[in-house]
């Protein structure tokens, strides 16, 4: 109770200044906050570092991200691979492979799958599968039209 | 993004393909765990699942696995790109200044 009546005469002596409350107010409509001013700004100036923190460690990522993309070329007697392109082939072999065995598993493994997906109610689950297959291997032969080559 | 197609050819856009089939398949996988899906196995690996006689538990590992891959796969370019950009946006800023 104590407390309470202190931070009333708290709110009293110096809340229009810090908190931007009208004079003359009720106590009624005045807000209890959750905790002093000066924790609300410890608690902000926490946030604030923290945020900077996280700017800091995307930055260091992307900064590594850009050498490691320099160092990373492989330089043969005819040609430069870049590190991003062979890395683009390997994902876009992976994709080609699994979306090959889902059209494959469609056509073979077709009378398995004749209910209705729970994800997606308006397709069976072969369809969706016929779906992802085609997804993957469109996926998989744009990422290796686009794996990129010479420059890293 | 069309910038950077310029230069090397046009990986950041294989790499945001890439990462958006990704967080599909993730959000399609999370999705059917919570509704809980009757069959027992997730048939992740189609065809090839069932020739080579996996387990269900090893269907879900792999495909798991698969998919880690292949955000590793596009991480660096996709990095690279948004670098980049932020680079040049840097560098535009202190050009104005």
């Amino acid at each position: 109770m104590s407390r309470l009546l202190e931070w009333f005469e708290y709110l009293r002596k110096s809340g229009d200044q810090n908190r931007g409350f009208p004079r003359g107010r009720s106590l009624s409509l005045v807000p209890f906050p959750k905790c002093p001013v000066h924790t609300l700004q410890q608690k902000e100036a926490r946030q604030l570092k923290l945020l900077g923190w996280i700017v800091k460690g995307i930055k260091l990522t992307a900064k590594w991200a850009r050498t490691a993309g320099r160092v990373s070329t492989l330089c043969g007697n005819t040609m430069c691979v870049s590190a991003y392109g062979v890395l683009a082939s390997v994902a876009s072999g992976v994709l080609v492979v699994c979306g090959l065995s889902h059209i494959l598993g469609f056509a073979f493994v077709n009378s398995q799958y004749r209910e209705l997906n729970l994800v997606f109610p308006f397709f069976t689950d072969s369809q969706v599968y016929l779906l992802a297959g085609i997804t993957e291997l469109g996926i998989g032969c744009l990422c290796w039209v686009w794996r990129g080559q010479g420059k890293g | 993004m069309a910038a950077y197609a310029g230069c090397g050819g046009g990986k950041a856009r294989a790499s945001v393909m890439i990462l958006s089939f990704v967080s599909l398949m993730v959000w399609y996988r999370l999705a059917q765990a919570w509704l809980g899906s009757g069959a027992s196995r997730c048939g992740c690996f189609g065809l090839l699942g069932t020739l080579t006689g996996m387990s269900a538990r090893t269907e879900k590992l792999l495909s798991g696995v698969v998919l880690v891959a292949l955000v590793l796969c596009a991480l660096p370019a996709f990095l690279k790109f948004v670098s980049q950009t932020h680079f040049e946006d840097e560098k535009r800023h202190l050009q104005r200044k």
